[in-house]
């Protein structure tokens, strides 16, 4: 008998996991930050530290996708923004911490029209959106008008910034990178347990259920779009911070997708998700010495499999295997897996 | 000058149409926006590349293949990513996101390091003096094939059982499914001649500009803008649209000087789309 779909194509609903956040994950996150100093070589350290920058990135993504379903892949834009941004005004002599301030600040504010828009549009076309908007900034910082900024197609050294008079550099850097990270990481946990993640996880099944209860979906939409573009923007100066190095093409559509494949193969409900996504998908193979051809190939292959055989990712496999062997664990709640 | 430019940028339209109608055709009929769709093109193109300069196959051989490669690739794509363990539209969608990735690392791996390509000659090099303006042999085979591969697909659509099946399902999925549609083979009918008229653009822009893994990602951005000026569903709104955006890219790259421009351009006419279409949508809604 011939098989049929009976899914007519709406879009209204999306098939993603409910948030699954809780403390143990945070505390395996500070503990691996803690461990990994003394386990890896110099080398390997900073390949770590890059990765738990771009995690940072892979959050954002998976914030917006957990929360409203909204598909942001404009993150690397805003990374590249971010870092270029922070990059200028230390060049210019600004305090380390005030440049990373008023860069995250001005992605935020760059993203405030994006963030109109999804409130318009439906996740498809904001997804469309955001991948052309980050061709359009990489390009535009590649060759063009913004060149003497983002030093065009070669990209600039990012200087290591000083904070209370001590460069951050080698352990140092790692320690910034590292409690940039796990203080991203908390503060995504503490939105989703704030009145603003219950009203998002609202919005994610039903806005006109959330217009219903008096929340104001379009402006809560604009700030977590700025909220998601903060963390892309603190994201993409933490890898300027930890690989010393900043250039547009790093940030093109290839990384948008590679981004959404980390937050969807960790499992973009749970909190460390986008961290065990990111060590799969960039820090490992960067270990193994692929070649960046090598890696995406290899992400577009993790990514198409996790899609079809792991819808939930990697943590949320591990959390329904937890429940099918163990009877003590309840169906349906969270596993404490973060 | 002017009208030179002009003539440019109709051609380029056209190749943006033919992008909007891949993506069109997918989005009707299965629901799944390809964001894979230019970079398959692409990838076939590099497939009759490969056939003529590496296996010196005769041009003509080759581009019998290449069509029938992306039927095949279509089908395979369906088979093996699409239709397993089925999820809702934006699901499949960031499937081909992992299609589009996987797609160009197997360029970048195989034909990366050469690259740029000259694409073998499919129409004579040169141009023909049409009332003072001179057109290239490439601009009018794309004018000519979009002519064709757009009536082509209209006349499968409106004059055929399987077409007949297509709107159906682009109709009502649901009800079609019910009076017994098959459903699976139409999707993997729609999936092969999605594939195939991607084939064929990524063929035409190799001609026309160059051949190299990422030579689509202009196009892909211009095809979505073109695509959603059509509101999704019409390529007669899509070809004049991508034949505008086309001629004001042109415009722009001649008489601004800034490249990068056509670009902004492509994005402006894209949100712009996308924002029209969301109010249309809203307005049917209400009413």
């Amino acid at each position: 008998m011939q098989r049929t779909r009976s899914s007519a194509p709406s879009l209204r609903r999306i098939d993603l996991p409910l948030v699954q956040h809780s403390h143990a994950g945070l505390l395996i996150l500070l503990l691996c930050v803690v461990v990994v100093p003394f386990v890896l070589s110099d080398y390997q350290l900073t390949l770590f530290a890059t990765g738990l920058a771009y995690s940072v990135g892979v959050l954002g993504v998976a914030v917006g996708l957990a929360s409203v379903g909204m598909l942001a892949l404009t993150q690397p834009a805003m990374m590249l923004i971010g870092a270029d941004t922070a990059l200028v005004l230390t060049e210019r002599g600004w305090p380390f911490f005030a440049a990373v301030v008023v860069a995250i600040a001005i992605s935020m504010i760059i993203a405030l029209p994006l963030g109109w828009l999804t409130s318009r549009l439906d996740r498809f076309s904001f997804g469309v959106l955001g991948f052309a908007f980050t061709y359009l900034v990489s390009s535009l910082m590649s060759s063009g008008i913004f060149v003497s900024i983002s030093g065009g197609e070669l990209g600039k050294p990012f200087p290591a910034g000083v904070i209370a008079g001590i460069p951050l550099q080698q352990i140092a850097g790692y320690a910034v990178v590292g409690t940039a990270a796990v203080g991203s990481f908390a503060s995504a946990s503490l939105m989703f347990r704030s009145t603003m993640g219950r009203m998002l996880l609202v919005m994610r099944q039903d806005d006109i259920v959330a217009s219903a209860f008096g929340v104001n979906t379009e402006w809560l939409r604009i700030v977590l779009t700025a909220i998601v573009s903060g963390y892309g923007a603190l994201s993409g100066i933490l890898v300027g911070q930890a690989s010393g190095y900043v250039a547009p093409p790093q940030f093109d559509v290839s990384l948008s997708i590679v981004l959404l494949a980390a937050a969807l193969v960790g499992g973009a409900a749970h909190l460390i998700g986008p961290f065990i996504g990111t060590i799969i998908l960039q820090v490992l193979p960067a270990l193994a010495n692929l070649s960046q051809v090598d890696r995406n190939f290899a992400t577009g292959l993790i990514l198409l499999m996790c899609l079809i055989l792991l819808p939930n990712g990697v943590l949320g496999a591990a959390g329904d295997l937890i429940r099918t062997l163990g009877p003590n664990y309840p169906n349906g709640g969270a596993t404490g897996d973060g | 000058m002017l009208l030179e430019t002009l003539v440019g940028g109709i051609a380029l339209g056209f190749v943006y149409g033919l992008v909007a109608l891949t993506l069109i055709l997918l989005v009707r009929t299965t629901g799944v926006l390809n964001f894979a769709a230019a970079d398959l093109g692409m990838f076939c193109a590099f497939i009759g590349f490969a056939a003529t300069a590496t296996w010196h196959v005769s041009l003509l051989l080759a581009m019998a293949a290449t069509a029938v490669m992306a039927f095949a690739l279509g089908a395979l794509l369906y088979l093996t990513i699409i239709l397993p363990r089925t999820a809702d539209p934006l699901m499949l969608s960031l499937r081909t996101l992992g299609i589009l990735i996987v797609v160009r690392a197997l360029a970048q791996r195989e034909w990366g390091r050469g690259a740029p390509y000259e694409f073998p000659p499919i129409v004579p090099d040169g141009a023909i003096n049409v009332l003072g303006l001179n057109v290239s042999y490439v601009q009018i085979a794309i004018i000519v094939v979009t002519f064709i591969v757009a009536l082509a697909v209209a006349m499968l659509t409106q004059w055929t059982r399987i077409g007949l099946m297509l709107r159906a399902i682009s109709s009502d999925r649901e009800a079609a499914s019910e009076l017994g549609v098959p459903v699976i083979r139409v999707d993997l009918v729609a999936w092969c001649l999605a594939t195939l008229v991607a084939g064929i653009v990524g063929v035409l822009v190799a001609r026309l500009n160059y051949l190299s893994p990422d030579m689509m990602q202009p196009i892909l951005l211009a095809g979505f803008a073109a695509a959603q000026l059509g509101d999704m569903r019409s390529i007669r709104a899509a070809l004049p649209a991508g034949i505008a955006l086309g001629i004001l890219q042109s415009a722009s790259s001649v008489y601004l000087n800034q490249p990068e421009w056509s670009q902004v351009l492509a994005f402006a006419m894209l949100a712009i789309g996308l924002l029209m279409r969301s109010r249309l949508q809203r307005r049917v809604v209400a009413t």
